[in-house]
């Protein structure tokens, strides 16, 4: 059977759906979520990056600082969909979140994909290793010069591209499932190191509380990370709104009270822009 | 979204190496739970009560939770107790051990539908236990049993992604860590779906003409 659209009701009918399309496109995001209410986020529970309460209420450094933007933007609230690094991108793609706020780096091969905001968090990396650091294990390259030794770290991770760029094969890394199941491997034996940023392994370690495990922290030879929060590659008045306001945090000093909490350095934060990793992003 | 055929290029070799390990998975993992079953059938059947009680009950309990609890269990919480297993050995031991209670079940019906007058006429022309086994009830137990058992192997073939939650890099695990570094789901995704049934295809056809070939003759 062949559809026939004719008749000035079907046409009209046709019309409204293209024209309200056309609407659809061309909205803009913060529009849109001023009328909601709430930005849905992705975060990777990752404390102190973020964090997500026993009653689901999502808080960490990420969070808290875009729950303060948003609130400036007139967005009073932020919903949290945890998300693994890794998958965040493709999620911000398919617009399954309106942003991601997690500590997300800002890395060039991201920027291919989708825009950040200018950053928000910087912190140092870190190693979790067996107390003594039997196999003396400081860097990546460490690792790499060592093909017995093993380490884990998440998928699509920055702390696995470093490990990759310095020589690190594929078959040392065991991506694990949740920064603590990685823990969990470190202590039974199944990995050498564990490696994420400094900050998050510091916070698994005092939890995990286990004196069979040290940090090893900085990790030298690599960048520090900066993150920011991550948009959609369309939304870019969007998050120009966000730099906008972020600026104003900044400025005013609530940045600085809202970070240094978690442990993060407001200094270091102010120290760098997107260029500096990202140009023209 | 547009398919990118550099993308299937750089993913496949990966892709490969994973459903080799799939493949290696699946095939040790039926083969512990065609053994498992049939030492478990056999308990369960046995004259002492305690040890048919036992079995099962314990082979009741791993049916009846999920396989991935059970991965779990295996891979994080037995080293604590001193019992280590690699990730391959921990897949394969949890999925040869879950499938291993519904193999049973399969062993189990086939020798009970085999008719009592068989065990009354192997007992009234007075032979042995040996040869009441061997000659009358297993020769009329076991064709039944093959289509169930092809058809396990081809389930448990699927459930393999379950154990990429405990870093076993099989077929769907190698395409999600690709995924992870380069956000690319497309390709990847429909590959695995490919190869999934570049596998499973020729088996469940290989499955069918078991069926027909030991399909009851009434």
């Amino acid at each position: 059977m062949k559809i026939k659209i004719n008749g000035p009701v079907a046409k009209l009918g046709l019309g409204l759906i293209a024209l309200s399309a056309a609407f659809a496109a061309s909205a803009d995001t913060l529009d849109d979520l001023r009328k909601k209410g709430y930005a849905t986020v992705a975060v990777a529970n990752e404390p102190p990056y973020s964090d997500i309460k026993a009653d689901g209420y999502v808080t960490g450094a990420a969070p808290d600082v875009a729950r303060a933007v948003m609130a400036k933007l007139g967005v009073p609230e932020i919903d949290a969909k945890v998300i693994m690094y890794g998958a965040m991108i493709p999620a911000l793609q398919a617009r399954r979140v309106d942003m991601a706020t997690s500590g997300l780096y800002i890395k060039p091969k991201r920027c291919e994909s989708i825009i950040y905001s200018e950053p928000d968090l910087c912190g140092a990396e870190a190693f979790a290793v067996a107390v003594g650091n039997p196999l003396n294990i400081m860097t990546y390259e460490d690792i790499a010069a060592n093909p017995d030794a093993t380490m884990t770290t998440c998928a699509g991770c920055a702390e696995e591209a470093y490990a990759l760029e310095r020589g690190v094969q594929p078959s040392q890394i065991k991506v694990f499932t949740d920064p603590p199941s990685g823990i969990k491997m470190l202590q039974q034996g199944r990995v050498n190191v564990f490696a994420l940023s400094g900050l998050g392994t510091q916070d698994l370690l005092r939890k995990t509380n286990d004196p069979n495990l040290e940090l090893v922290m900085p990790v030298t030879g690599v960048p520090m990370g900066c993150a920011g929060a991550a948009f959609n590659a369309n939304d870019t008045a969007f998050r120009d709104a966000y730099d906008a306001a972020l600026k104003e945090l900044k400025d005013s000093g609530e940045f600085a009270k809202i970070i240094e909490p978690y442990g993060f350095s407001a200094a270091a934060t102010l120290a760098v822009k997107r260029d500096d990793f990202c140009p023209g992003n | 979204m547009e398919w990118d055929w550099n993308v299937v290029a750089s993913v496949t070799p990966s892709l490969l190496n994973g459903l080799i390990v799939t493949v290696q998975a699946t095939i040790v993992g039926a083969v512990l739970a065609y053994v498992l079953g049939l030492v478990i059938a056999i308990l369960k059947m046995s004259g002492n009560k305690a040890v048919a009680f036992i079995t099962y009950w314990s082979s009741e309990f791993i049916r009846r939770t999920p396989l991935l609890v059970q991965l779990y269990f295996l891979f994080y919480v037995l080293p604590d107790f001193g019992i280590f297993l690699s990730p391959f050995v921990a897949g394969v031991i949890g999925l040869g051990l879950h499938f291993s209670t519904y193999t049973s079940e399969v062993y189990r019906a086939g020798i009970e539908n085999v008719p009592k007058g068989q065990w009354e006429a192997a007992r009234s022309l007075n032979y042995s236990a040996y040869h009441t086994w061997r000659f009358v009830i297993l020769p009329q137990a076991i064709p039944p049993m093959f289509p169930p058992l092809a058809n396990y192997l081809i389930t448990m073939f699927k459930e393999t992604p379950l154990l990429s939650a405990i870093t076993v890099v099989e077929l769907f695990n190698a395409a999600n860590i690709y995924s992870n570094s380069h956000y690319k789901y497309l390709e990847p995704m429909t590959l695995v779906g490919l190869f999934f049934l570049l596998v499973s295809i020729p088996a469940a056809m290989i499955a069918l003409k078991i069926e027909n070939k030991y399909k009851p003759l009434n």
